[in-house]
């Protein structure tokens, strides 16, 4: 190696590990390798071919002496510091001889053309882009987990917010009323201002009662409660905790016992079925709504049928009941201030609407509903929204089934058949991608409509008809149950009412 | 000056710690509100320790002490940052130890579930046994428990970026199998993604490369295998370059292939990984040709 002639030599100092100390010499580089001697002695500590390097790097000692680490085939790192003149001449000059074994020109070097530099100019700026999609794609994964976190912090919440209510209602009440209405009286602003579907997933809730609860053919029976959502049943026994939970379209059968009893089932091929037997003194407020929702599922036993068969034998009464059922629910899903409360005026308006639908208006409806013409079925999701607008499950009763509603009988003239009509068609694409966003609104709109139309024969809300696009109609459906400002103007006669 | 005395003020506090936790093991103090005391100690532990990061004395034994502490307060989280702190400061002074903090810091989060930051703190581990103490098998393997952890949760790219590194090294250290069955699998997984596609023909090139160390059918065979699976690496740079030099190394022509990679490095210039490649296959053309002078 002597012979080779001496590109370069440095004086600088070389860390000796295994005595864990630096020893000054000179580096010196030929054309092919590296080689260390000491000052003092003159002795080659170190010499390498450059073939054999793995990585030229520049780094620190201590975090504050400049140096050069060579890492070597075989793991050895070496240090080399103290450079003179400096570390980073030294370093291009290593690594220029370094790639130059690679890439050592057989002939003289070809003119780099104008092409060439526009295609490395490109590359360039390729790469960098590749880099820049990496990064993004790493941030889009960043801000994914960010919100799996939220969300479990906004679960967290929930559970922390109904523990406290919990802790609030006395201890020995078994059947805390008080438990499941608190959350619902104390937000119900906040949720349904909001529009987000997180938040409407939680108003989906349509009831929810104490229960006792068995599992399959156990004899052994637990307190707990039965809610009924939008997308399915939940059963949570005592301490809140979610035991299991049915998504709708699972549910193969519910058996009605007796008003107080229910099971219900979830089959399997090749595994236990799925069963849960409910007992509860409040069955009867469910199993109406069950039967709306799980109209097909539903099996009433004789037990069941009996006293059922005695309590209502029309079907204008049976509506009547389910209407009742569900208004309780009503007033449970709206912000509902006390009548002796100071701020009277919204909360009278909003009671005087509720006896708007009465007797008469139901049967009334029944008959224009019930006249034989086209009929067009709406589309079952619409149901979604039947607990918590308690006209719908009137309507529902009242039509028997899955609803068909004859459009050219609800609007005779031609202009209001433009207007009338889609009234009740919406419903069927609206729901579909966003479930329930506001049903108790839109069905209310959808009732003053008809109550505009009993008070002088012609008019149509006006509001109503001309905004009647999605997003404008679901706003201004807030306003009609929220802040009451939803204004009708009577197309024949210019009157102006406000709901 | 003012560090001196910030150092001073810092062991005094430190002190009066012990001799807190040592009151609190008594017996009456054990009775009637031991922790309070251990929860004073831990606090001024923590003061400590920050004081002697002021003074920029490096040792974490204080924030370890405060973990300890922690530990026994049964508040494991502060017990694992406290951990993580140590391991800050150790990490200028005393690599090994701050590598035993931070794996004591990690065997919390796991055991809390939060494999995230656990992953996080492995490559920690991993650089710096990659940069201070120059073990490349075990930054290998701590990369790797990274990569599990971040796939387990779903952090594909997270963990893609640390096997990249394994690949890397296992390259280094001759472990082309290893390395090879990586970066297929990186380029496939992210070929079909619409960002990192861009990126997938590097990767199957990298193989490609690890493939023509071993073996030069082999190399062949894997490159039109890519080439089936990836239409688009047919056109890149990286796959014609690989072609050359498979024909110059066929024809053991040294001269070609230098000429092919040199055209290539013109227009991108080289990294020193794909450089240290290039020149072991560049060996076995020259091993055969003139029975080289540098390999005295």
């Amino acid at each position: 190696m002597s012979r080779e002639i001496c590109v370069h030599s440095w004086p600088c100092s070389y860390y000796l590990e295994p005595e864990k100390r630096w020893v000054p010499g000179k580096l010196s580089l030929t054309s092919r390798s590296l080689r260390f001697m000491t000052d003092k002695t003159g002795e080659t500590l170190v010499s390498f071919p450059l073939s054999s390097v793995v990585e030229i790097k520049k780094e620190a000692s201590h975090f504050v002496f400049s140096s050069i680490t060579i890492l070597e085939n075989s793991g050895l790192k070496h240090w080399f510091s103290s450079l003179q003149p400096s570390r980073n001449a030294v370093f291009s000059i290593i690594e220029h001889f370094w790639r130059e074994l690679l890439l050592s020109p057989p002939e003289a070097a070809l003119p780099v053309t104008k092409g060439k530099q526009l295609t490395g100019l490109m590359a360039c700026s390729q790469k960098r882009l590749e880099e820049t999609a990496r990064v993004l794609h790493h941030q889009g994964e960043q801000l994914d987990s960010i919100t799996r976190g939220l969300d479990k912090m906004e679960s967290d919440l929930d559970m922390a917010d109904r523990l406290l209510t919990e802790l609030e209602s006395p201890s020995w009440w078994p059947f805390s009323s008080k438990l499941w209405k608190m959350p619902a009286e104390t937000n119900p602003k906040e949720s349904t201002s909001m529009a987000s579907p997180k938040v409407l997933g939680k108003e989906g809730v349509v009831v929810r009662i104490p229960a006792v609860i068995s599992q399959g053919n156990a004899s052994h029976v637990k307190a707990g409660s039965l809610t009924i959502l939008v997308s399915g049943l939940e059963i949570h026994d005592s301490c809140s905790l979610l035991m299991h939970r049915f998504e709708r379209e699972d549910i193969d059968d519910i058996k009605v016992h007796t008003p107080y009893e229910i099971s219900i089932r979830q089959r399997f091929i090749g595994r236990p079925d799925i069963a849960y037997r409910l007992i509860s003194a409040k069955m009867s407020e469910a199993i109406p709504i069950l039967e709306v929702q799980f109209s097909k599922k539903m099996e009433l036993l004789e037990d069941a049928l009996m006293p059922r068969s005695a309590r209502s034998s029309s079907p204008i009464e049976k509506g009547c009941s389910v209407w009742q059922a569900a208004s309780g629910l009503m007033d449970r899903a709206m912000p509902h201030e006390p009548c002796s409360g100071s701020q009277e005026g919204p909360s009278l308006q909003l009671q005087r609407s509720e006896p708007l639908v009465s007797e008469g208006d139901a049967q009334e409806l029944r008959q224009v509903m019930c006249t034989p013409g086209t009929t067009w079925s709406l589309h079952v999701t619409c149901f979604l929204c039947l607990p918590i607008a308690p006209r719908w499950v009137m309507l529902a009763s009242l039509l028997q089934g899955p609803v068909t509603v004859p459009p050219s009988s609800v609007c005779s003239s031609s202009w209001r058949k433009e207007r009338a009509v889609p009234i009740l068609s919406p419903c069927v694409p609206w729901h579909t991608d966003t479930p329930c966003a506001q049903p108790a609104c839109w069905l209310l709109c959808l009732l003053y409509m008809y109550t505009c139309k009993y008070t002088c024969g012609l008019c149509v809300c006006a509001g109503y008809a001309s905004s009647y696009g999605l997003s404008v109609h679901i706003h201004a459906c807030i306003c009609v149950v929220h802040v009451l400002v939803c204004t009708c103007v009577c197309c024949a006669c210019g009157a102006l009412y406000v709901l | 000056m003012d560090n001196a005395g910030k150092e001073r003020e810092a062991v005094q506090l430190m002190a009066e710690a012990e001799k807190r936790v040592k009151a609190s093991h008594s017996f009456l103090r054990g009775l009637f509100g031991g922790n309070t005391k251990i929860e004073e100690a831990c606090e001024m532990y923590t003061r400590a320790a920050n004081m002697f990061k002021m003074a920029k004395n490096w040792s974490g034994n204080a924030f370890c002490q405060a973990a300890k502490l922690h530990m026994q307060l049964q508040s494991k989280h502060d017990s694992a940052t406290s951990f993580v702190d140590a391991g800050n400061a150790y990490k200028k002074a005393d690599p090994q130890e701050a590598i035993n903090c931070l794996n004591a810091a990690i065997d919390i989060y796991t055991d809390m579930g939060r494999f995230t930051i656990a992953a996080k703190h492995h490559i920690t581990i991993a650089e710096i046994y990659e940069t201070e103490l120059v073990d490349i098998e075990k930054a290998i393997a701590h990369y790797e428990q990274s990569a599990d952890y971040y796939k387990g949760e779903e952090s594909n790219s997270s963990a893609n970026k640390c096997l990249l590194k394994v690949a890397a090294y296992a390259a280094q250290l001759e472990q082309y199998q290893k390395a090879i069955e990586i970066y297929e699998q990186v380029g496939a997984n992210t070929m079909d993604n619409p960002l990192l596609k861009y990126s997938a023909k590097d990767y199957f090139f990298k193989a490609a490369l690890c493939h023509f160390i071993v073996d030069e059918l082999n190399a062949k065979l894997a490159l039109e295998k890519y080439e089936e699976m990836f239409p688009a690496f047919t056109d890149s740079r990286e796959c014609k370059l690989l072609k050359k030099l498979l024909e110059a190394h066929e024809e053991q022509n040294s001269e070609a292939y230098t000429e092919a990679v040199k055209e290539f490095d013109s227009i991108s210039r080289l990294d020193q990984w794909l450089t240290t490649m290039l020149l072991r296959i560049k060996k076995s053309i020259q091993g055969d040709g003139e029975g080289d002078g540098d390999l005295k």
